[in-house]
């Protein structure tokens, strides 16, 4: 098994961190009857917590793939030092104000609580922008033995466009007074299952994930052409840039119906 | 001699704040202060502990462990009240240090133990469940032969 580097460790452990906090905030979601926007205050860190280590452990396995040379970089190494800490601070701060019964985000009812919202707001470009970073590294590194043609344009396309197509869509949806619902009703409650979309109207958070994700597809997509389906260089490249155009479309596609105060699914 | 709660409350607090201090914050490579904070402290703690418990305990109406009445008439004594709290500073401080030493040699980063420490400093249990399942993950993804080899080789 190959050694893991600082960057790839102190994410893997970050995102090890926040998972390890689902057991207790389950238990605390079975005893809190307190809720925000109807639904249980503990469901929003449950989610973040997810979501957030999913994020951190892409930006771990991506970086394995890298030659040891940049795997071994300091700069690296302090990037993801600084995200990883900044994501666990954030996550707690989520937590935190969810123990106190308040909204994190969108929240401006007090100066603290607004403080802490826009606080969050630079938290998370600090968590995020590694994933820029990281993007462009591997459009510019060559192909090697280990980093594929597919995997190595799928993983530069989907952290570039992954990052800049979310900080539009999460830009703007945060810049709202109102929150992540677009016409329908301000409640949470009777949600999508899992992860709680509105059925009644817009709601920003889809196309939000449907963007962040592609951090996600697009490596997965890069992968599996080039070890699962075997396709030559040429065409696992192409079916990425597929890839890449089709979750760029849904992405803009449901920004568009969000912003039409229509929902994902009804 | 009437005891003073609060100055005694306050200097065992300040006793285990410098503990919890060197544990995130103090360089691991000099042993007495992994030693200071683990084991001298909450032993000193251990010392005003049972001095408390001896000299009230016995003296509280009503007062055991027996019941959830009995516990809240044992804390409803001053002098018991900070015996309990000492016990947490102290046991919460020694938990601390067995997390730190662990969590070097699994080699868990700095940086992630520093949370973990500040959880079981503000919230024991809760900081102890973090650190077990965060450790344990680690230990199942395979990190700690990873770090234990990379600890061989430098």
């Amino acid at each position: 098994m190959t050694r893991f580097y600082y960057s790839e460790r102190v994410w893997l452990q970050a995102a090890l961190l926040l998972l390890a906090a689902i057991p207790a905030t389950l238990v605390a979601r079975e005893l809190d009857a307190r809720t925000i926007n109807d639904i249980n205050v503990w469901i929003k860190p449950l989610k973040f917590y997810t979501s957030t280590a999913l994020h951190l452990a892409t930006m771990a396995v991506l970086v394995w793939f890298l030659s040891d040379k940049a795997r071994s970089a300091r700069w690296l190494s302090v990037m993801a030092g600084v995200s990883a800490f900044a994501a666990v601070v954030e996550i707690a701060v989520i937590a935190a104000q969810a123990g106190r019964g308040v909204a994190s985000h969108f929240n401006y009812s007090t100066q603290l609580d607004a403080l802490i919202y826009s606080f969050m707001g630079v938290g998370v470009l600090v968590v995020t922008i590694p994933a820029l970073v990281i993007g462009v590294w591997f459009l510019r590194t060559p192909v090697t033995e280990k980093l594929t043609p597919g995997l190595k344009l799928g993983a530069g396309l989907g952290l570039t466009l992954g990052f800049l197509l979310t900080l539009v869509i999460a830009g703007y949806m945060s810049a709202q007074p109102g929150g992540h619902w677009v016409g329908g009703p301000r409640t949470d409650l009777g949600g999508v299952p899992l992860v709680g979309w509105s059925r009644n109207g817009g709601d920003l958070r889809v196309p939000h994930f449907f963007a962040t994700h592609l951090m996600q597809a697009l490596p997965v997509a890069g992968y599996a052409a080039d070890k699962i389906f075997r396709l030559d260089a040429k065409t696992a490249k192409r079916a990425v840039w597929i890839a890449a155009g089709v979750g760029l479309a849904v992405a803009v596609g449901t920004f568009a119906q969000a912003l039409n105060g229509q929902p994902f699914i009804g | 001699m009437p005891l003073d709660v609060e100055t005694l409350f306050s200097w065992s607090g300040n006793l285990a704040m410098i503990g919890w201090l060197l544990l995130m914050f103090s360089p691991r490579r000099w042993e007495w202060l992994l030693f200071a904070a683990g084991i001298l402290i909450p032993a000193l703690l251990g010392a005003l502990y049972g001095g408390l418990m001896m000299a009230y305990f016995a003296g509280v109406d009503g007062g055991g462990y027996g019941s959830f009445a009995a516990v809240r008439a044992l804390f409803a004594s001053d002098e018991a009240l900070l015996a309990g709290w000492i016990h947490y500073l102290a046991f919460d401080l020694a938990i601390g240090s067995m997390i730190a030493r662990r969590a070097d040699a699994s080699g868990l980063s700095r940086l992630i133990q520093l949370p973990i420490l500040f959880f079981t400093f503000m919230f024991g249990p809760l900081g102890f469940l973090l650190f077990v399942l965060t450790d344990g993950g680690w230990r199942a993804v395979g990190g700690v032969r990873n770090s234990i080899k990379m600890g061989a080789a430098a």
